[in-house]
Order: structure tokens, then sequence, then C-alpha cells
């Protein structure tokens, strides 16, 4: 409860700074409009000849970038841009002050500060989703929904992990290009890894595990994977959450604030 | 003469900045290393997207086609890239332009050669894991080489790059009066993405959108010089291709020097 009240005023005083650059909030309105327009091109010229990709077809595409989109946008909201930040406080040094919350270290590093012109994006999910759930309502059950659901919410845990525990590499080697390179490699979440051969999609499923982020919640929402795979997802996130925060607690102690 | 002389002065001031920058650059090499694979992932993805759609039965576009495309749009968008936006609309954000206002050069010589000295690190170390690639890939990349379609492909990736500067520099001027430019960044990235090839080959355009996607300069960036290297033009329209290439870049030109002439008059230094 007491993080939770912390966040919420976190987020009370951010909403006022971010509202004061009113042209950078509505730039990245007009380019969350444009992305959706450029997802949607993409999808409607690879299906222009064909039903299916890869046993994928165009609605379940609709609703995997939906679901991408909302775990992406509302990361880069609430904890993404924080923990890209780290490099720049490990090298001036400014990171000693978040230390020295009462919060700890990971909750200082990774919430102090709430995004809402990058969050405002996920609306474009959120519309993505809602046009599969208008079209295919009669396909959704109760318990998938509610399953995809779960999948989702384990999907922010694997994401936020996955950030941290790269992003502690900043304290032992900072300006690594680590974030840079993890940053594409999640891209690969916004297609059907069924596109790609059995060795990456076993990887996709265990070691780096963005199988999880939308493919799997997508899944198991229109009833393809079992229920199982709710059990799955959340192991995966636990099981993630876990080793990120021993990697974050290793690496910290390399931090030597020298700054400058 | 005079003319002569400002390139002559141009080129020898990029050519300091240029070996100042590579020094630069090569201290945080494993950074750039990392930047250099990362920029490689995105074309992995649609490249074996659009594989997946070849397969499923989009007999028009063979796999080796999408495959030879993608394999050069890594290498083809090394080429042209440009980073001055960043650095030009940072500068002015942070009061930072003035200096360049009472030095004896233009400062499009400085952004020129950081442009290309980024560019050298970058292409040195995407060596190896094109190497690596070309040899996975083996028989499934063909290409048109022949003297001339090489050193068209040259012509057009100097051309590209050419462009890609101008358009970035023209962009990094709404900077003084849009301090806010983050988003607008993002949003003008994304809009060459997909202009000028990247996420869609414009082969698989309808024909209308792809007269007009032909007729933007975004093009020139990265699928122009593609194009001629696959053998997907004739010489008439890599000759069309030129001239319009050509004559957008003398329009980038003039519109830059007019947009600075009319910009600077608003800049006031301050910094945020």
């Amino acid at each position: 409860m007491y993080y939770i009240k912390v966040w919420i005023d976190i987020v009370r005083k951010s909403l006022g700074k971010n509202l004061a650059y009113r042209f950078e909030f509505v730039s990245k309105i007009v380019r969350m409009v444009f992305l959706l327009a450029i997802q949607v091109l993409v999808i409607k010229a690879i299906y222009q000849n064909t039903n299916s990709i890869a046993g994928w077809d165009i609605s379940d595409y609709y609703l995997l970038l939906g679901v991408y989109n909302l775990v992406n946008y509302v990361s880069w909201g609430v904890f993404n841009v924080n923990l890209w930040r780290i490099e720049e406080k490990v090298l001036k040094g400014e990171f000693d002050f978040l230390l020295l919350y009462p919060t700890g270290s990971v909750f200082a590093a990774a919430f102090s500060e709430f995004f809402l012109d990058d969050a405002i994006a996920a609306v474009s999910g959120l519309a993505l989703i809602t046009y599969y759930f208008f079209n295919n309502y009669e396909i959704l059950t109760v318990t998938g929904i509610i399953g995809g659901i779960i999948a989702i919410f384990a999907a922010f845990i694997i994401w936020f992990s996955l950030h941290l525990a790269v992003a502690s590499f900043n304290f032992v080697s900072p300006k690594n290009g680590f974030m840079d390179l993890l940053h594409s490699l999640t891209r690969t979440a916004s297609v059907p890894i069924d596109i790609f051969s059995d060795i990456t999609r076993y990887v996709m499923f265990s070691l780096f595990p963005v199988a999880f982020i939308a493919v799997v919640p997508v899944r198991i929402l229109t009833g393809v994977y079992s229920l199982n795979f709710v059990i799955f997802s959340c192991l995966i996130a636990l099981l993630s959450f876990m080793l990120s925060v021993t990697i974050w607690r290793a690496t910290i102690k390399s931090y030597t604030s020298a700054g400058g | 003469m005079e003319i002569n002389n400002s390139i002559k002065h141009f080129f020898k001031v990029a050519t300091v900045e240029y070996k100042l920058s590579l020094a630069s650059e090569f201290v945080y090499r494993w950074q750039v290393l990392m930047w250099v694979v990362s920029d490689a992932i995105q074309p992995v993805i649609f490249g074996t997207l659009w594989v997946s759609v070849s397969k499923s039965g989009f007999s028009e576009v063979p796999t080796n086609y999408i495959i030879s495309y993608y394999f050069l749009v890594v290498i083809v968008s090394r080429l042209t890239q440009d980073w001055s936006i960043q650095f030009v609309s940072n500068s002015i954000i942070d009061g930072d332009f003035a200096k360049y206002l009472v030095r004896p050069f233009n400062y499009l010589a400085e952004m020129f050669g950081i442009s290309l000295a980024i560019r050298t690190l970058r292409i040195i170390l995407m060596i190896p894991l094109i190497l690596v690639a070309f040899i996975y890939l083996g028989n499934r990349i063909s290409y048109d080489l022949n003297t001339l379609n090489v050193c068209l492909f040259i012509g057009s990736a100097i051309l590209g790059f050419v462009i890609n500067f101008f358009l970035g520099n023209i962009f990094a001027l709404v900077a003084f009066f849009i301090k806010q430019v983050v988003g607008l960044r993002a949003l003008y990235v994304n809009l060459v993405s997909i202009l000028s090839g990247e996420y869609i080959p414009l082969k698989f355009l309808s024909h209308g959108m792809l007269f007009i996607f032909q007729l933007l300069p975004f093009r020139y960036v990265l699928s122009f010089p593609i194009e001629i290297l696959s053998g997907d033009l004739n010489l008439s329209s890599i000759r069309d291709g030129y001239l319009i290439g050509a004559l957008w870049l003398a329009v980038l030109f003039f519109v830059y020097k007019a947009m600075f002439r009319y910009s600077i008059k608003k800049y006031e230094s301050e910094g945020i």
C-alpha cells in the first residue's frame, strides 16, 4: 500500500510537469495516430494477397499489435524512461540521491517519474484491441478474457524485469549500448513469432521470454493456447522478476558514485 | 573562384571534424557495436515477416528477392543515414548553437564531418556481421552485379546520403521555433522509415501509392540504391530516378538556405 501511495503522488507531480510541455504532449499524440496508421498500412500490405501468415489471420495480427502497443507504451510511461536514464544519472553522479530514498533502490530508480506523453500512445493499443473485440466477440470466452488479462499483467512484469536486468549493467560499465539492443530485440514481440525458426521460438519462450509479452496473451484470449499458459506466464514473470532483482543487487555493488 | 574556395573550405573543415569525431567514437566502440547490431534487427524482423508472406502464397514475391532486399537494407541504411538532426536540434535547444554563428565556417561542415565519422565506425563494425550473414544466407542472395550497376549503386548511395543530410538539417531547424522536439523527431524518423521502403518494399505497394512514394525524396534515402542493385530498374528508370533525386537535392538545398535565413532571425540563444 505504501508503494502504491508513493507512486500515486509521483504520478500527480509528474502530470503537472508533463502538461506544462503541452506541445510535446500534442506532438506525441500526433505521433501515436501516425504510428497506428503505419502499423495498419503495413498489416494491410502484408495481407493484401493472403489470408494467413504462419497461422495468423489479419484480425489476430491487429490484436497482437494492440496488446504489444499497450504493454510497450504503458511501460514507457511508467518505468522504461526512468530505467534508460540510469546511465545518465550514473555518469553524472546523480544516482546517489535515488539511493537515499526510503523506498528502496529498484523503486526509486524505476518509478521516480511518470511520463504521460509516452503512456498516452497506449491508446493505440486499446483501439486495436477494441476493434478486435467488436469484430470477434462471438469467439471470445469469459475464461479466455480473464486468462488474457492475467497474461497481460504478467507481460508487464516480464517487460519490467528484462529492462531492469539490462539497465543494472550501467553500474558495471556505463555506455554499454545494451538498452538499445534490448529495445530492438523486444520489437520481435510485435510480430507473430511463428514466422521465426524453431530455435528462435524456443529462445523466445525461455531464455528471452518476449513471446509472453504479446503472443501468449493473444493466444490465450483467442483460445488457441490453453489456460495452462496463464500459469506459465505467471511463473515466467515471477522467475524473471526474481532474476532481475538478483542481477540488480549484484551489480549495484559496483556503483562508485564517481560522477562527471 | 569564390564558390570553389568555399567548397574547399567546407571539405577542409569537414575533414578535421571527421578525424576528431572518429577518435571520439572509438572511445565508446562497444556501445557503437551494440548500436550497429540493434540497427540490424529491425530489417531482420521485417525481412522474416515478408519471407513468411512469400511462403503463404504471395508468389509474385520470391523469397530470395526479399532476403536480398533486406540484406541490402542493413547496408544501405548505414551508408545513407545522417545523425545531424540530433546534434543540431539539441544544440539549438541547449542554447549552444550560438557558437556556430561566430565560427569562421558553416556548421554544416562540422555536421557533415561528424556524420561521416559515425558512419565510418559503424560500417567497420558492421563488416564482420555482414560477412557472417552473407555466408549464412549464401545462395539465397542475388543481385544484378555488373560494373555499371555497382557504379550507379555507389552514386545513388551518395545521392541518398546528401538528400538525407539536407532533410535532417531542414527538420532540425524546427527547433528554432519549437523547443519540445523529441516527439516531432521520433515522428520524423518513423515517417522516413515508412516512406523510404524500410517497412514495406516499395515494389509491394499498389500503383497509386508507388507513384506517390517514387516522387518523394525519401525513396532515394534507401529504396532507390537497393532497386538498382536488385535489377528492378532498367536504364531509363535509373536515369529518371537520378533526375528526380538531383531535382530534390537542388530543392532541398534552396529550402534549407531559405529556412535557415528565416529561422536564425528567431534565435535568441536561450537554453532550456
